[in-house]
């Protein structure tokens, strides 16, 4: 289990992690998702032990990370831009890891590469972007860690590579104890493979919850009333954090069982009331137009 | 699982990555050492060249050439202790490499050692590796003996030293600074800073204070590793005291070393890519290095535009303070818009600089016009710098040669006051008050004269002055009449044992204008006595060409006279040891009679 206590990181006068508190629970994965600038590579960094929190710390299995190596040998960190030493290869890179985490499966690296259509001995130099992030996906997976830090990780990923890494995430999980955090903000990439979600937003966490509660807990709901009032009515009983209408048709976002926001709309008696699917997307902009971020602003 | 990860296994990894500086380093080394060496000794060894070299001067050579005092082996050593510490820690500048070594489960003081040691081990290996090399060659060629092999093994036990200092020195650079071009120009600072502070400092103390004879001892030579471990190699090489350099050596390795551990354990890996590691200090580094900056750009000022008019001094220094100001600033932040933050950091420079400048060109202190009572002063001493004597140059040449190394007399008129001074010192006093109220300097009429004071309090206090050259005659008159002055104009005519006589075996006499001539035994004491009497008995008029009282018989010399155009001559005296000194500027015209016939008669042509 990953804890993180009340931890703070400025850079200079800018405040990018601002008291983050948050529990990752072992065998889930945890998908970290933010806004541009909300802090996501801050806060991997504070619990991968790169970088100092100027307060509170991040406990990994109950050990303070930073100059840690006891904790630091149960996470592999795989930040936005990774860096390869000149002319490596894939196995000179894999051969040093197997230095540094001793637990690191050479020959299961190997197959696995080949898996993917990469030359082993092949300089990283000429690979392309999404090649060289397959490369350090498959480093974190066959370091044998128990915590795959990935900042950004599936960004340049075909959809078929990316489905392949997730099938291999799900099985490693499975298999062996093994907790993933992904940071990232295209958020349906991480929809069908987190089970649980970090929202981070100006450097606070806004919620962390498991998805599926999440989803159970926030609706949406197109509906059609009779008249005006009823639908005022009704968008003052609700916890509503989004609305958007059209023409006669009302679409709400609103926190609630499915039960609860359903029972209150039938009162009444809309002329259509019907459960919409909710992305993890809709949710993200709802709790983030709630927090003042309001994506609206920025489009024309 | 976690298990320590082997250190042996780290450093095998850093040096995968390194191996390109191994390489380099190799030939650098092979080609300055064992190359170079061989070279030198087959072409010394080569009768055909008509030079012959005895064993002993090879030897020599080997033992110059691997030993202490090697300057170009010493500059070697200085650019592989910088390569090093970049190859080591660039890292540090980088995030994205401090992505990965900061990740990983090493702690940063291992990843330190780590490179620190496979460093410092890459450079072990390769020079001695090359000194080996050295060795068989020097026994190859038959000039391998004990004192050979001791001073090899200084040599190579001192460049150890050299390097370690050194890279600590740049390690500390390249942790200091967040990228590595700074921490390039890092170590060229630690490296010149306070030699270059002395150059500035006495500068200015030369303009403002113009009766400063002496340069103002910083003891910058101390402040810098480069400048305590060449007085180090000049200590060894010389045979010197060299315990301060020493101490000195082992205190800066060891401060150099714990700041290294220190930065490393609390650098913020945010800081890589900024200019400054730290950046609180970012301000005092820029007092540090933007006001002697600015005083250098005063001085330039002050000097290029030959006025010599105070205001160029001034504004020469505000424009350098603002320039340079900027500079930093750019430097920190790589943003034009923000060169002109900090604006009182920037008057607190201006201000203390402009202090300075004014203490300084306008004597505030009264250095100028410093004299004490007459009842404070023990005893005085004065020499001109263009008067009797002041050409005469010595040579302790039994010393240099005995040393290895040609040392040269400090060949300045403090010498001469050294060891004289005379206890009725009236008219140098009333010389010294005349100097201090002339408002004439520099004239054409005018002579610089120095004096020394000692005080009754023991302290020895010098000084130059500008006084006419009637007044200065005056008095030399008078002071000449003393034994002490004419000793102190012509050493020769000191009633010393060096100076009798009977211990000279040879002596080779000859000017810029004449063949020298050799004499040996009687002829060579004889000659040296009558030129010594001669120029004992010489009057003050006469050494100043005032009175021509041979007048007849350089009438009698003419087209064989050894006179024409003879102002003056060089003497190198031996004893039965051998060469023990050369003097050169003595006066010798028409006027030396006895001794001129006497040279002729030997054989000293025209």
């Amino acid at each position: 289990m990953i804890e993180i206590t009340g931890v703070n990181k400025s850079f200079g006068d800018q405040k990018a992690l601002d008291h983050i508190v948050a529990t990752i629970q072992e065998g889930s994965i945890f998908g970290l998702i933010g806004t541009n600038g909300a802090g996501k590579s801050t806060l991997l960094r504070v619990m991968s032990g790169v970088l100092k929190a100027d307060a509170g710390m991040v406990l990994v299995d109950g050990e303070d990370v930073y100059e840690n190596p006891s904790a630091k040998s149960k996470i592999f960190f795989l930040p936005d831009t990774a860096y390869y030493f000149q002319n490596a290869t894939a196995k000179t890179m894999a051969e040093y890891y197997k230095v540094i985490y001793p637990d690191f499966d050479m020959a299961r690296f190997r197959e696995m590469t080949a898996g993917f259509g990469l030359e082993f001995n092949r300089k990283l130099a000429t690979f392309s972007k999404g090649m060289k992030r397959q490369v350090s996906i498959l480093l974190g997976i066959c370091s044998g860690t128990k915590y795959l830090f990935c900042d950004e990780s599936f960004d340049g990923l075909d959809p078929v590579v990316r489905q392949a890494v997730k099938s291999i995430f799900a099985s490693e999980i499975m298999n062996r104890e093994f907790t993933p955090i992904i940071a990232s903000h295209n958020l349906r990439e991480l929809e069908d493979i987190c089970d649980h979600v970090g929202l981070l937003h100006k450097g606070g966490i806004l919620l962390s919850r498991d998805l599926e509660d999440m989803k159970y807990h926030i609706h949406k709901v197109q509906c059609v009333f009779k008249n005006v009032e009823d639908e005022e009515e009704i968008l003052g009983k609700l916890e509503v954090l989004r609305q958007e209408k059209r023409g006669s048709v009302l679409n709400i976002i609103a926190r609630g069982t499915k039960q609860e926001i359903m029972m209150e709309i039938q009162e009444k008696k809309p002329l259509l009331a019907e459960i919409l699917p909710l992305t993890l997307e809709e949710i993200f902009i709802s709790e983030t137009e709630v927090a003042g971020y309001d994506i609206k602003n920025f489009i024309s | 699982m976690t298990s320590r990860i082997s250190f042996l296994k780290l450093m095998q990894e850093d040096f995968k990555r390194r191996s390109w500086i191994a390489a380099l380093l190799a030939v650098v080394f092979f080609l300055a050492y064992p190359v170079a060496m061989m070279i030198s000794l087959d072409n010394m060894m080569n009768t055909g060249t008509g030079v012959v070299y005895s064993v002993e001067e090879l030897q020599r050579w080997v033992t110059d050439f691997l030993g202490a005092g090697s300057y170009v082996h010493f500059a070697l050593i200085i650019s592989t202790a910088a390569i090093l510490a970049a190859g080591e820690f660039s890292y540090l500048h980088s995030r994205e490499k401090l992505d990965l070594y900061h990740s990983i489960p090493v702690r940063r003081k291992k990843l330190f050692f780590s490179g620190y040691l496979t460093g410092a081990l890459m450079f072990l290996a390769v020079f001695a590796v090359c000194q080996i090399l050295c060795a068989l060659i020097v026994l190859a060629k038959g000039l391998l003996t004990a004192t050979v092999v001791y001073e090899m093994i200084k040599g190579v036990f001192l460049r150890i030293v050299d390097f370690i200092f050194l890279y600590h020195m740049c390690i500390f650079a390249m942790l200091f600074t967040g990228n590595t071009v700074l921490a390039a120009f890092g170590m060229i600072v630690l490296a010149v800073y306070g030699p270059m502070l002395s150059v500035i400092v006495n500068s200015y103390l030369n303009i403002g204070f113009y009766t400063m004879v002496d340069p103002v001892n910083l003891y910058t030579s101390y402040t810098t590793p480069v400048g305590i471990l060449m007085c180090l190699e000049n200590g060894i090489s010389q045979g010197t005291p060299y315990l301060i350099p020493t101490l000195l050596t082992v205190a800066g390795i060891a401060v150099f070393f714990a700041a290294d551990i220190w930065m490393c354990e609390h650098r913020k890996t945010e800081h890589a890519g900024l200019a400054l590691a730290f950046p609180k200090v970012e301000q005092i580094l820029k007092f540090l290095l933007v006001l002697p900056a600015s005083l250098l750009a005063g001085l330039a000022a002050y000097g290029l535009t030959g006025t010599e008019k105070r205001y160029w001094m001034f504004g020469g220094f505000l424009f350098g303070v603002v320039v340079f100001s900027a500079f930093m600033e750019f430097v920190y932040h790589k943003d034009i818009k923000m060169v002109l933050r900090h604006r009182l950091g920037l008057g607190i420079t201006a201000v203390t600089g402009l202090l300075l400048i004014g203490c300084v060109s306008y004597d505030w202190v009264g250095f100028n016009s410093w004299l004490p009572d007459q009842e404070q002063i023990e005893a005085m001493a004065v020499c001109s710098s263009g008067n009797f004597g002041s050409s005469v140059y010595q040579v302790r040449m039994k010393e240099a040669y005995d040393n290895g190394s040609y040392e040269n007399e400090y060949r300045n008129n403090l010498k001469r006051m050294r060891d004289t001074e005379t206890e009725d010192f009236g008219s140098i006093y009333e010389l010294v008050r005349e100097g201090i109220q002339s408002e004439d300097k520099y004239q054409d009429n005018c002579t610089m004269i120095y004096v020394k004071y000692v005080l009754t309090n023991g302290k020895e206090v010098y000084r130059c002055y500008w006084v006419t050259v009637e007044s200065y005659e005056k008095v030399e008159d008078m002071l000449y009449q003393e034994d002490w002055y004419r000793e102190m104009c012509y050493p020769i005519l000191a009633d010393t044992e060096e100076n009798e006589a009977e211990n000279l075996q040879r002596i080779e006499i000859g000017s810029w204008n004449s063949d020298t001539i050799v004499l040996e035994g009687e002829q060579a004491r004889e000659v040296y006595e009558c030129y010594r009497t001669e120029l004992g008995e010489m009057s003050v008029k006469t050494l100043r060409g005032e009175e021509n009282v041979l007048q007849q018989e350089s009438e009698a010399e003419t087209e064989d006279s050894i006179w024409n155009d003879v102002t003056d001559f060089y003497m190198i005296f031996y004893n039965k040891d051998g060469m023990f000194r050369k003097e050169s500027g003595y006066p010798f015209g028409k006027e030396f009679v006895k001794t001129g016939k006497l040279l002729k008669k030997y054989g000293l042509k025209n």
